[in-house]
């Protein structure tokens, strides 16, 4: 039907702004790559599927384990970055990506390779408003306060930020934790639309996917995050394109965006000054942000 | 254990403090202090091991010898952000300032100890967390204006003239609200007047907020102008401590400076 | 049965190996991660199926092309995506490399369809057995081929007046550029000499596996990189050992502890040396300066 066919593409739209406002905390403001977001998401869409199937909680009860589960995981994950840095991180988030892809191939209680089905279709387009304001709201509260400056400062110059009197260990994990919530939200809400999830469906590309949005709004920039999600949701629905071009125009998004506008498409003006909370990603000192080569 | 060591009022006592890389002894045997509202000078020529030793205090090397004490604590192997806790804060020779943040955050970010609101009160904004938020703006603004830069908060940090940069990183390390400043360079690239305004900054902060200052500078105007004690350094001991008189005529300070072999 | 096991993963470790390299000499110049290099893996195994297959060239020729067009895509890669960037950060290089991997993988999927393609074996295919174990000629040559690839990288890196550029821009880019080495031409060189390993791996893993598809990159590049990390990144002998010891671990794993988790282990691999050992089995650990 023509309006359920709009009414899908919102919601997708919804549940993908959750998923790159909250990979922009971890990588746009806090300054750690992570390309395993879809990790968290698959851990959210699972715990939430099966707690509503097995534990016959509510809907928001599942949502909530969903996320809180997630964030444990992003925790967990977040751990290693006491020792990783830039680039290490980033392969270690893609293989804690591709372990919990293949650990939910194999778990009986997830279905394995079938995949998970039956899941009651809960979801509906107020739940994923809901859920994308609330989430814009929380990250733009944690932004504009101490704890928001604290991981800004992470990204911009580890060393400083520690002199500073900032434990960056704690608010790396922080940052994945909090990250590793929204998504398992976004995730929940994902497994109770769609009824049926499997594991490819949170691979290594769909966290690219995630990545491409961040990136084209505009690293450590929320509101370009949110036009970033719905641009790439829509466009290609629009575009009938199909899903191998779609991913060719992954690609070549991250690439030409490196190349000609590494801080997004709508951060537009050069302003010399920013209202304090606002931050902008690519100047600091962070090693791996900054222009070393 | 402690005791036995810290004593007499001093801000920073380093007892026989130790430093090696590989088999190189950055730091030897140093024995040094801080007395109560000082402001202390360290000299030496290059790789003397002066920044090695305040990067011994700041935490961000441990010593491989010795011990270090911040009043009657020991902080010899803290990590950097437990050292600024406990009270130690710090300017950077090649300012380190958060380039992409303003300058308002910049000194907001200085006052990260002296502030609590954690994840919850972030997302909630009880009465307790908005007051904390305001006084720490109002006490940032204070700072700012301390060192001449209020009207220039909102301003990208990393667009600020030089010495400009210097006065916030001096201002970021105040909003700690540190027992005891470390100033690593504070006149490197700095032009006479600039210099000149920054030893009165100095002698300020000392007298009117009555802070307790450690400067590494290699601008002897500036140290023999603002020290009351100066100790120096060279290959990684302390071979002379005194007055800026005393150690103007010293023997040893002179070889190791003209490079005469004694 | 161990011992089979352990010739097993040595023929799978060599690939990992060569893989490795590619990827350890690039980060050893520019400290990036070069996502592409799975995808120029899979482009050397599809260049040598049409070789062999469609233009009935011999195999050696096959492979020799297959490693020099590599070669030329890798270096292309590096001149669209990485080259504009070598003054940006390294996030944004490592942004590009994500970038470039899935365009050249989606490229070929576009070009060639999700089917997988025959390899057909270019030698008779002959079996020796001895009591203890079994090994096929496939392995053989891919064992031969491995270390005389490696032999020759060594040589390459410690004798030649190029692999002296190339280790003093590994150590000190700015210095090696005092000293009148052209930066560009190292890189270069580094990323087709790099590539042309990762196409030699791809054709054996061909020739072995006797398929070729798009997606066969995304794995093996990942796991040769999880090798590199595993030697220490930036070393030459720390690859080649971190090959062998991952494709030994994942058959070890496969075979005595479960075969479904065998992909995760390269990964769990990863994850416990980053924490533990984050410089590899034989690297250096940089300590940043304050």
């Amino acid at each position: 039907m023509f309006s359920a066919y709009y009414l899908q593409i919102i919601i997708l739209v919804g549940i993908n702004i959750i998923m790159a406002t909250s990979l922009n905390l971890i990588t746009g403001f806090t300054g750690q790559l992570s390309i395993g977001h879809a990790a968290f998401m698959s851990i959210g869409a699972y715990a939430a599927a099966l707690a509503t199937l097995k534990l016959g909680l509510p809907f928001f009860g599942s949502l909530f384990f969903g996320a809180l589960l997630a964030a444990f995981f992003g925790v967990l994950i977040g751990v290693p970055t006491l020792k990783l840095k830039g680039d290490y991180l980033a392969i270690a988030t893609l293989g804690f990506g591709e372990i919990v892809r293949i650990v939910f191939l194999n778990l009986k209680i997830t279905g394995g390779a079938v995949g998970l089905r039956g899941v009651p279709k809960n979801t509906t387009i107020l739940w994923v408003i809901v859920a994308a304001i609330l989430t814009i709201f929380v990250l733009n509260r944690i932004l504009k306060s101490r704890v928001g400056r604290a991981l800004v400062a992470v990204r911009e110059d580890e060393t400083a930020a520690e002199s500073m009197g900032i434990n960056t260990t704690y608010y790396k994990i922080l940052a994945f934790g909090v990250g590793a919530f929204f998504a398992g939200l976004g995730g929940g809400l994902f497994s109770h639309y769609f009824q049926y999830i499997h594991p490819n469906s949170f691979g290594f590309l769909r966290s690219i996917e995630h990545l491409c949005m961040v990136v084209l709004g505009g690293l450590g920039n929320i509101w370009g995050s949110i036009i970033g999600a719905a641009a790439l949701t829509a466009i290609p629905e629009f575009l009938r394109a199909s899903a191998d071009y779609r991913q060719l125009f992954y690609g070549a998004i991250l690439v030409l965006m490196m190349r000609i506008r590494p801080e997004g498409i709508i951060s537009g003006k050069k302003s010399r000054k920013i209202p304090p909370g606002k931050t902008s990603a690519w100047r600091g000192k962070n090693k791996f942000l900054k222009a070393t080569r | 254990m402690s005791g036995m060591n810290s004593n007499n009022g001093y801000v920073l006592d380093a007892v026989q403090v130790s430093r090696n890389f590989g088999g190189l002894k950055a730091v030897d045997n140093v024995d040094f202090y801080i007395k109560e509202q000082e402001i202390a000078g360290l000299i030496g020529p290059n790789g003397a091991g002066k920044t090695t030793l305040f990067n011994l205090f700041t935490g961000h090397y441990q010593p491989t010898g010795g011990d270090i004490f911040l009043q009657d604590e020991k902080i010899g192997g803290l990590k950097p952000h437990q050292i600024t806790e406990k009270g130690i804060a710090r300017t950077f020779q090649n300012i380190r300032l958060f380039a992409g943040m303003s300058v308002l955050d910049n000194v907001l970010i200085g006052g990260h100890t002296r502030t609590k609101t954690g994840l919850l009160g972030a997302i909630l904004q009880c009465p307790g967390d908005k007051k904390e938020e305001r006084e720490a703006k109002e006490l940032a603004l204070s700072l700012l204006s301390f060192v001449g830069l209020d009207a220039k908060k909102d301003e990208l940090s990393q667009n600020l003239s030089y010495g400009e940069q210097r006065r916030l990183e001096i201002a970021r390390a105040l909003a700690a609200d540190p027992k005891l400043l470390l100033l690593d360079e504070p006149a490197a690239g700095m032009n006479p007047q600039e210099t000149m305004n920054l030893m009165q900054l100095i002698s300020r902060i000392r007298d009117e907020m009555q802070k307790t200052i450690l400067l590494i500078e290699h601008d002897m105007k500036v140290v023999m102008g603002i020290s009351e004690r100066i100790a120096v350094l060279n290959y990684g001991k302390k071979i002379a401590e005194g007055t800026p008189r005393e150690i103007q005529r010293d023997e040893a300070v002179i070889h190791a400076y003209l490079g005469v072999s004694a | 049965m161990f011992l089979q096991q352990l010739i097993n993963g040595l023929v799978l470790g060599s690939t990992y190996a060569l893989i490795a390299l590619g990827y350890t000499m690039v980060y050893g110049i520019i400290e990036l991660i070069n996502f592409a290099h799975g995808e120029i893996y899979m482009f050397g195994a599809f260049v040598g199926m049409y070789l062999v297959t469609v233009f009935k060239v011999p195999f050696v020729i096959a492979f020799l092309l297959a490693m020099v067009l590599a070669s030329l895509l890798g270096v292309t890669v590096e001149f669209l995506a990485y080259r504009p960037l070598r003054r940006s950060s390294r996030l944004a290089a490592l942004i590009s490399a994500i970038g470039a991997s899935i365009f050249l993988q989606n490229l070929a999927l576009l070009v060639m369809g999700p089917r997988p393609y025959t390899f057909p074996s270019p030698f008779t295919p002959k079996v020796y057995k001895t009591s203890l174990v079994t090994i096929s000629r496939v392995e053989i040559i891919i064992l031969v081929i491995s270390f005389l690839l490696m032999i020759g990288l060594t040589f390459l890196i410690q004798k030649t007046k190029i692999g002296k550029a190339m280790r003093a821009t590994a150590q000190d880019k700015d210095a090696a550029s005092l000293m009148g080495i052209n930066i560009d031409l190292v890189i270069t060189v580094t990323f087709a000499v790099g590539s042309a390993l990762g196409a030699a791996a791809g054709v054996m893993v061909g020739i072995y596996f006797r398929t070729v598809t798009p997606m066969m990159g995304l794995m093996p590049g990942l796991k040769g990189f999880v090798a590199a990390v595993l030697g220490g990144i930036g070393s030459i002998p720390g690859a080649m050992l971190g090959g062998l010891l991952l494709g030994i671990a994942e058959v070890m794993g496969a075979a005595y502890i479960s075969s479904q988790y065998r992909d995760a282990i390269a990964f769990a691999i990863l994850i416990i040396v980053l924490l533990f050992k984050p410089a590899g089995l034989i690297g250096r650990f940089m300590q940043e300066k304050v």
